[in-house]
């Protein structure tokens, strides 16, 4: 009896000092379907309303080195619609029904969702299985969206002042890791595109067994389930997926050569027959049993096959901007490794808020910059960290650097104040609230959690691992990081205006 | 073919255990069952459930002695609170000192009677708090444990600013470096002539800051603001989250209470007018890859007017929505000529607009104006479809749900209630009323304020594209503007008898101090040399040193070096060249060359005609005090240059060279000044040289005509 009071107790006291802002445990239900797609659901029923979300782990670091920006444009494409839905009316059903969609990529994963009044649900799900199961991508729609995705490429970057700059700095800093392109990727790349590109994408990765369904809102979970059941639960597991896919999309002659080239012509016949008449899970059933055992295993690149950058990397380039720029990026631990968390507290001393010291000395003090920022990419492998200065105006970008480089000096030899300490760790904690501010957000980080660690409940926990940073542990990760010879520094010089002309 | 091997080889096991097999079928059946079993009608969208029942929680309204009215909105859900001040004066004229409350929100924070900037930013910072000043007030938040020490900090800030001069002379230059960094941002280009067009800029909504009217702004005249309008009387306090209204209540009335309330000046201005046809605007953006395009006009809808709704749904089929606008039907998904084009109406107490907005390729750009003109033209004349409406109704009814999720949605539906004078029930009834608008009203809408044939078109953009863009215009003409708004003066036409020629003959006549041009050409046969040293302060006290060598019959070089280091040094021997320095090493190329010999000969100035320059004489021009001629050069490569001739005394006082980039044309200006006399040669002993947001002033230490010069120097 004593023993098990003392236990509590101490659980009690354990809870208590760790997880300080999580007042309120944010609920979820898990589970896998047969096909592997992973389901998270979280019901809050505040505002009628819910957002169904679907998480394909597959971005731009996925991608053939010559088909760079192939995630991105791919997930462009996945709005062009199904085999039961036309171009253009993917859209229209979710604003007919009041709500609002979008997707984005980033290197790591793939996240698209909609927004809809909750008694849309069921809607918002079956959207979400046809794009799954059998997405229809036309020529006109792949014409237009390449277009498209040019042009968001000149708006996002070619014409937005610093807008290359992750571009050069991955470039810069990495060689053999598809992390050396960013998700824009290349447009003469985009313009060679095959039609076998496109499916062997889709069949590659766009897969159950790839992706995490993750629902929040006002919903029934008991219902929920069975909504998802219905709809994902019929797409088809493993190969089997694509044998679907291809019994909607080939012709019976095509179909036959490609899965019955070696059977006998009485055979074909009748498959060809069958394809006539039976609807495509008939025809998996009674040819294809079996061959949804195996889950076929997800390429992903070797997240440790970068070597260590060797020593520093500068470069110079000329953009369209007025304010040369000083950017440096750091070759970092991958996300939610134990020397990520104090890499993200050190960010924060350094750069976030007035008090910050990039900002109350550099910005503030020395007049040297108009802004100053330091932010690692949170990354599934091991990636960067930017430090990045914009100089005010007629600053030179040797004296802005040269201050940017003191204050990483001081970091790495000298200690963080136990005020400033306990300020990043207040920071955090407000951040974690914020977060979870929308069903939206809390759709968003449930599939995050348990795609990149396989733990949705570092939803609940993430904080502790924060919390446990100690001031030692900062000092040590800028020594280990943010050495010279650990990164890439890049000089922004506006492109016109040569003084000596 | 790896699939199908896999396949054949699995079949023929299969054969081999028939027994085993059938077992295995039933209980496959069974497992597929559970999953594929179910045939998913997948052909048709699923019908929606019952529609939710939307509530809008009831704000907490309630008033101080002093006037202050305060909304509390109370939501736990999460353990944080939001408290925001909005003070409601008449939008105020910054004339000269534009920009005088954008200092003075970010003024405000920088000191207190008893706080400097740096102890109120670790204050804040300590606790995660986010305080925020505008003109209008403060928007702050933070963790509900941190409240009150937001809120103490919150007070000092608001009730006792000193505005100290250092802090406001550092959020001046910010403020001059962003003006001058918007030099490449056409959107804000284009926005500010937006801005200028439809309003004029004797209206509270036409001013653009410049660098000049953001220099005249003082301490004092932030105080001075302060004491005028900060008063308790015409301001809402909003408070949202995890907090009652009784705990709001008694923290307001010690934070509040004691604010004096005072008289606040108003202000009234004149509406401004429709352009009596369209007109096309242009700003120049040089290397624009693309042009910002907006069409645009002012217009009178207030918040909350009968037709208000009806006006929104209008809008929001023509430009708003998702993907689903006509606006980006039309650009976007059938012609692929931009990644976004959406409109927007914007509803005022004093005067709305409206503008259609979108980047679009050069090529594109007449293309696309052809179209937005034909989409705004087409809502006025006809219905919209069914489906466009009732996809329209859905969707904003939708969007209204949505924006129920944050509380400060609930607090600004109070907020405008009161502000402007809504019905109590309009939010409320808001849903009801939106389904009822018809595809007459939207017409009817469309009509009144769409205004096609009375528009401004603002084009941001390369120079290249504005002989495409006359046809748009009701007079054939383009009205050109700089980055501010500005009109671009035509220049005044030069008097009869002066020609390019006569300009740069009177110049060599000043420089070489001769009156007639037989000495001049002596005195340039006699020149052999000439060495000039300059050096320039920049930022920092860092100390640039630049010189600069000829020698005849073509030979130069500019050294530029700091703390004694050779930073670049640019060299060419009459016939080869190229440029060293911390930038690396690069040689000229054979036809840089060609151009090298002919523009760095020392009688060029001399020798234009001769040499193959083309001269062109655009007028008298003013710049600063002086009247200059402006002439346009253009060198045998076709290397444009422009240049200024003060009037009166001939000399030089500004080139600006004209560079061809992979990106389009680019510019660079260099002013002169204070001319003396240097060996019979009158040289600037002052040089300005604009890059950029950068002006660097070099200061002239020394000129020597005909000393010697180690030929060193011309190589590499």
């Amino acid at each position: 009896m004593k023993r098990i009071n003392y236990t509590l107790l101490a659980l009690m006291l354990l809870l208590g000092v760790t997880s300080i802002a999580q007042e309120k445990k944010i609920e979820f239900t898990e589970y896998d379907l047969d096909n592997g797609l992973h389901v998270i659901l979280h019901k809050n029923n505040k505002t009628p309303i819910v957002a169904v979300t679907v998480m394909y782990h597959v971005g731009s670091k996925n991608e053939n080195p010559n088909r760079t920006g192939f995630a991105h444009f791919f997930e462009h494409l996945l709005f062009e619609g199904s085999q039961n839905i036309d171009r253009g009316e993917f859209d229209s059903y979710v604003e007919n029904a009041g709500g609002t969609l979008n997707a984005n990529t980033s290197q790591d994963r793939t996240f698209y969702y909609e927004l809809l009044p909750s008694n849309q649900l069921e809607l918002g799900i079956w959207l979400e299985s046809e794009r799954m199961l059998h997405a229809k991508v036309e020529q006109v729609g792949i014409e237009t969206q390449r277009e498209v995705v040019k042009e968001e490429k000149r708006q996002r970057n070619d014409n937005q002042p610093y807008g290359s700059l992750l571009n050069e700095s991955f470039s810069h800093a990495f060689k053999e890791h598809p992390y050396k392109w960013t998700p824009i990727g290349s447009m003469e790349h985009l313009d060679a595109a095959q039609e076998a590109d496109y499916k062997h994408f889709y069949g590659t990765f766009y897969v159950p067994h790839n992706a995490t369904l993750s629902i929040a809102g006002d919903i029934n979970i008991e219902e929920t389930k069975k909504l998802i059941d219905k709809y994902f639960g019929s797409i088809p597991r493993g190969a089997n997926i694509n044998v679907y896919r291809d019994v909607e999309s080939l012709s019976a002659d095509d179909f036959v050569n490609k899965y019955f080239k070696d059977a006998k012509d009485s055979k074909k016949e009748e498959v060809k027959k069958a394809l006539g008449e039976k609807s495509p899970s008939d025809i998996l059933k009674k040819y294809f049993k079996g061959n949804d055992k195996k889950l076929p295993e997800i390429p992903r690149p070797d997240s440790n096959m970068e070597p260590a950058l060797g020593g520093e990397v500068r470069d110079t380039i000329y953009d369209n901007i007025q304010l040369p720029a000083v950017v440096m990026g750091y070759r970092m631990p991958a996300q939610g490794t134990k020397d990520f968390y104090a890499v993200q507290m050190m960010n924060r001393i350094l750069s976030r808020g007035e008090s910050s010291r990039f900002t109350k000395n550099i910005v503030d003090k020395k007049q040297l910059a108009i802004a100053a920022l330091a932010f690692p990419l949170p990354l599934e492998d091991p990636g960067l960290a930017l430090v990045l200065g914009i100089t005010n105006a007629g600053v030179q970008p040797e004296n802005l650097e040269e201050a940017m480089n003191k204050e990483i000096e001081i970091m790495r030899t000298e200690m963080v104040s136990d005020r400033e300490y306990k300020k990043a760790q207040n920071q955090i904690e407000n951040d974690f609230v914020y977060n979870f501010a929308s069903v939206a957000g809390i759709a968003e980080s449930l599939a995050n959690y348990h795609v990149y660690f396989g733990d949705a409940n570092l939803i609940n926990t993430e904080i502790d691992k924060y919390m446990a940073v100690t001031k030692e542990d900062i000092q040590n990760a800028a020594k280990k990081y943010l050495s010279k010879d650990n990164r890439v520094v890049l000089y922004y010089l506006p492109k016109e205006g040569d003084s000596e002309e | 073919m790896k699939n199908n091997m896999h396949r054949i080889e699995k079949m023929k096991t299969m054969k081999t255990r028939n027994i085993l097999n059938s077992i295995l079928v039933m209980f496959f059946a069974l497992s597929v069952n559970s999953t594929l079993a179910q045939e998913v009608d997948r052909s048709k969208a699923p019908e929606p459930g019952e529609a939710p029942v939307i509530n809008i929680p009831k704000p907490q309204l309630f008033e101080l002695d002093n006037g202050l009215q305060v909304i509390v909105v109370e939501d736990h859900s999460l353990p944080r609170v939001a408290w925001r001040l909005y003070v409601d004066y008449d939008p105020i004229l910054e004339k000269d000192k534009t920009g005088i409350l954008q200092a003075f929100g970010q003024s405000m924070g920088t000191g207190t009677t008893s706080k400097t900037k740096v102890e109120i930013d670790d204050a804040t910072d300590f606790i995660g708090a986010s305080i925020n000043f505008s003109s209008r007030g403060f928007y702050a938040s933070s963790l509900t444990k941190h409240q009150d020490e937001m809120l103490s900090i919150l007070k000092d800030i608001l009730f006792n600013p000193t505005f100290p001069s250092d802090e406001l002379d550092k959020i001046k230059k910010q403020m001059v470096s962003n003006i001058k960094n918007n030099k490449s941002s056409a959107s804000t280009m284009a926005s500010n002539v937006r801005r200028v067009v439809n309003f004029g800029t004797e209206h509270p909504y036409g001013e653009v800051e410049t660098v000049e009217t953001v220099e005249n702004i003082k301490s004092e005249d932030l105080k001075k603001f302060y004491g005028t309008y900060f008063k308790p009387n015409i301001s809402y306090l909003v408070v949202v989250g995890d907090i009652n209204k009784e705990q709001a209540e008694e923290k307001i009335k010690s934070m509040f209470g004691s604010w004096e309330k005072g008289d606040v000046p108003t202000h009234k201005y004149k509406q401004p007018q429709l352009p009596s046809g369209n007109k096309v605007v242009f700003v120049e953006k040089k290397g624009a890859v693309q042009s910002e395009i907006r069409v645009t006009f002012p217009v009178q809808l207030k918040p909350g007017a009968d037709d208000a709704i009806a006006a929104s749904v209008m809008n929001s089929i023509l430009g708003g929505g998702i993907f689903s606008g006509r606006l980006m039907q039309n650009l976007r998904e059938d012609k692929a000529f931009t990644y976004g084009c959406r409109s927007a109406l914007d509803k005022d107490e004093i005067t709305g607009e409206f503008y259609t907005f979108g980047s679009f390729r050069n090529e594109v750009s007449d293309s696309a104006i052809t179209e937005i003109l034909y989409e705004v033209n087409r809502i006025t004349d006809e219905l919209v479809s069914d489906d466009e409406l009732s996809l329209t109704l859905n969707s904003m009814n939708g969007s209204f749900a949505r924006s129920l999720e944050s509380a400060q949605t609930i607090a600004n539906f109070a907020l405008n209630t009161i502000r402007y004078d809504l019905q109590e029930d309009y939010y409320q009834n808001y849903l009801t009323n939106l389904s009822k608008v018809t595809k007459e009203d939207v017409r009817n809408a469309a009509k009144k304020y769409l205004h096609p044939d009375n528009a401004y078109i603002v084009v941001a953009g390369s120079k290249d594209i504005t002989d495409k863009l006359k046809k748009f215009s009701s007079d054939g003409k383009i009205d050109e503007r700089d980055m501010y708004g500005n009109v671009k003066k035509d220049l005044e036409k030069a008097p009869e008898g002066v020609t390019a020629q006569s300009v740069i003959n009177d110049y060599l006549k000043a420089y070489t101090m001769e009156d007639k041009m037989k000495k001049v050409e002596k005195k340039f046969k006699k020149l052999k040399s000439i060495q000039q040293e300059m050096t320039a302060t920049v930022q920092g006290g860092m100390q640039l040193s630049f010189k600069s060598y000829q020698a005849a019959p073509n030979k130069e070089s500019q050294i530029i070096s700091m703390n004694g280091m050779t930073v670049q040094k640019q060299y060419f021997n009459g016939e080869t060249g190229g440029a060293t320095g911390m930038q690396g090493a690069s040689e000229l190329t054979e036809e840089e060359i060609k151009a090298k010999k002919v523009e760095s000969r020392m009688d060029a100035e001399l020798k234009y005609d001769e040499l193959g320059y083309k001269m062109e004489l655009l007028g008298v021009n003013k710049i600063g005090e002086h009247k200059t001629y402006k002439i346009k050069l253009t060198s045998p490569e076709g290397t444009v240059s422009f240049k200024d001739y003060d009037v009166d005394s001939h000399l030089l006082i500004r080139t600006e060279s004209i560079v061809e980039t992979p990106e389009g044309p680019s510019s660079s200006v260099i002013l002169f000044s204070d001319y003396k006399e240097y060996d019979g040669f009158m040289f600037p002993s002052k040089m300005e040289i604009e890059s950029g947001p950068q002006t660097i002033e070099a200061e002239v230490k020394s000129v020597e005509v005909n000393g010697k010069i180690d030929d060193a120097v011309f190589n590499k």
